[in-house]
């Protein structure tokens, strides 16, 4: 070893070129990792900060008892070019109960596994058609905390039979925002229709359903332009995620390459020095040795920092891209780790098997042509 | 003794050119051998397979009667570190290695310690009278000097036979005439057996056998 590494210290000045490209590759992974973040925490922070200050507003604050009927959502929908919004009246059914108000309620049960088990401010899931979750805004609106409302009873009517519902828990602000912000119901129910974002309209008892609907015509529009900005957001966000991951993919190529033109590079550069050991005795293992330390060792921790990295950057994009397609985040993260772990690995596996190729090369030197060629 | 019978060696790469025809040599032990031949008439090739750099693709090469191209890679290059010294036309020297380090390599292949190394190396190049150049690059040294390094690092081991490819081609006449004076002492002073091949017919003097080479054959002359 003594030998081996008198000859790396000769050597390390004269292949430190090849450890500029490797910071260099995994300088640009931190650096796109970091903008991946800031970029996507800038995005979740303006969505959040439009949901909250605007979006939010509006979907609490309609509410009829008698007037409001699938038809008249429709109109009202018609009315602001809601299709964009993708409100969902079909699925709304009419709740009493809650302190004395009557609310509408959407089933929504995809709604619910998109928010998973960790959304709730007070109380947990609702596990059957008794149960029920709401939305925090809803329990302010109704001047109570979350904690009061967890066990409340209220009627869901619906088709002109009722039953009655027991509100197991209270969803918090936070879920309803950032990237996956949706126009979640005031109550969700499972067992009910389609996952969709719902505008959940709640009218005062016996309100003039005509004169809330014109009221809302102009904060409706309002409403439309703040959620074409959030649309708009996400669709910038998703072209701005597919161009990133399409570098991490070019980074990871080009790391390929890098790593494999180092190894040979060290190789040529170094020939004659390898072809003297072995001209004066030298082993085989020696040299592999030598080749392995000089060019694989420095090319694995880059490798290592440059894949893990890409596979972090991957993870993050593929948890926000799961998250948007409604899969559940408790599944994205389950996966995410393990996908980390594989991918680096991998990646160690590849550079790894290049240096061994290198050692393998030595193996094969010509000498005698190996000497002409160091010329 | 070295004892080769029917080498044939063949370039394969690019065209196929049939560098050593079926050659076949003596050369005893603590003598001074000369192989001469112009350029490209497969001097440097029967050198290459002799001295067990370059496998024949048929033939054998013995050694007191071992054939070296039976053995294991793992053995072939015990056996030339321990038995088998280098001198080129170009003198390779690592450019990165000052001049002792240059001669302490064979050593360090060894498996010596750095300090004995370069202890006996020291001594190596104060008899080769260039100890004062030591710690200077190859770039920093003459020509000549530059080969009377590599004379050094060839016999620093102490093996029996040194192999000399060219030492004189890019010399002057003076100081090429002064390595083959060296080489000439290796074998007087020390009993090392000689083999230079050279293109060089003012070279050979003084030699106990000159091989000619032609088109890959050889003749004694």
């Amino acid at each position: 070893m003594g030998y081996a590494f008198f000859v790396l210290k000769k050597l390390f000045r004269r292949n430190a070129v090849i450890y500029v490209p490797i910071a260099v590759n995994v300088a640009v992974a931190v650096i796109l990792v970091f903008v991946f973040f800031t970029l996507a925490f800038n995005f979740s922070s303006a969505t959040d900060s439009l949901y909250a200050d605007n979006l939010a507003f509006y979907t609490v604050n309609i509410y009829s008892y008698e007037g409001m009927t699938a038809e008249r959502a429709a109109e009202y929908a018609d009315t602001e070019g809601a299709e964009s919004c993708r409100v969902a009246y079909a699925d709304t059914v009419y709740a009493e109960g809650l302190g004395g108000s009557v609310i509408p309620a959407t089933y929504c049960s995809g709604d619910l596994a998109l928010l998973g088990g960790e959304a709730f401010a007070a109380g947990g899931m609702p596990e059957s058609g008794d149960e029920a979750a709401v939305t925090c805004s809803l329990v302010y609106f109704l001047g109570m905390e979350p904690d009061e409302a967890v066990g409340l009873e209220f009627t869901l009517a619906e088709g002109g039979e009722s039953r009655t519902c027991t509100v197991a828990g209270v969803l918090g602000e936070a879920e309803c925002s950032g990237l996956n912000a949706a126009l979640y119901s005031d109550v969700l129910v499972p067992g009910g229709g389609d996952t969709v974002a719902c505008v959940t309209l709640r009218f005062t008892r016996d309100a003039d359903i005509s004169a809330a609907i014109a009221g809302l015509d102009e904060e409706g529009a309002d409403y439309m332009s703040d959620y074409r900005t959030l649309d708009t957001m996400r669709a910038v966000y998703d072209i701005i995620s597919a161009v990133m991951f399409a570098c991490g993919g070019v980074l990871g190529l080009l790391f390929a390459l890098g790593a494999r033109a180092a190894v040979e590079y060290t190789y040529k550069e170094n020939i004659l020095l390898w072809s003297l050991m072995k001209t004066f005795g030298g082993r085989n293992s020696d040299s592999f040795l030598i080749s392995l330390l000089l060019t694989a060792l420095p090319v694995l921790a880059g490798a290592a920092a440059g894949i893990g990295l890409g596979a972090l950057l991957l993870a993050g994009l593929s948890s926000a891209q799961f998250a948007l397609w409604g899969v559940p985040f408790s599944v994205v993260s389950a996966f995410s780790a393990p996908a980390v772990g594989i991918t680096a690995g991998a990646g160690v596996c590849v550079t790894l098997l290049l240096a061994l190729m290198n050692g393998y090369s030595y193996g094969r030197l010509d000498v005698s042509a190996a000497l002409r060629y160091s010329e | 003794m070295i004892e080769a019978e029917g080498i044939t060696f063949t370039y394969k790469k690019t065209n196929e050119v049939q560098a050593v025809r079926g050659v076949s040599l003596r050369i005893e032990s603590g003598s001074f051998v000369s192989v001469v031949g112009r350029s490209g008439s497969g001097k440097s090739t029967l050198l290459h397979c002799l001295s067990g750099l370059l496998t024949p693709d048929s033939g054998s090469v013995r050694y007191d009667g071992t054939d070296i191209y039976a053995m294991k890679d793992r053995e072939l290059s015990a056996f030339r570190n321990a038995n088998i010294g280098f001198v080129f036309q170009n003198f390779y020297l690592e450019p990165n290695f000052n001049l002792l380090e240059n001669v302490m390599l064979p050593l360090l292949v060894r498996r010596m310690s750095v300090r004995q190394a370069k202890a006996r190396a020291m001594e190596t190049l104060k008899k080769f009278g260039i100890d004062d150049r030591a710690y200077h690059f190859p770039a920093e040294m003459s020509g000549g000097e530059c080969q009377r390094a590599a004379i050094a690092r060839a016999i620093v081991g102490d093996p029996t036979y040194i192999f000399a490819d060219e030492p004189t081609g890019n010399l002057d006449r003076q100081n090429g005439r002064l390595i083959v004076e060296t080489l000439h002492e290796l074998k007087d002073s020390y009993g090392k057996t000689v083999i230079m091949v050279t293109h060089n017919e003012a070279d050979t003097e003084g030699s106990d056998a000159v091989y000619v080479t032609e088109d890959g054959k050889i003749s004694v002359r």
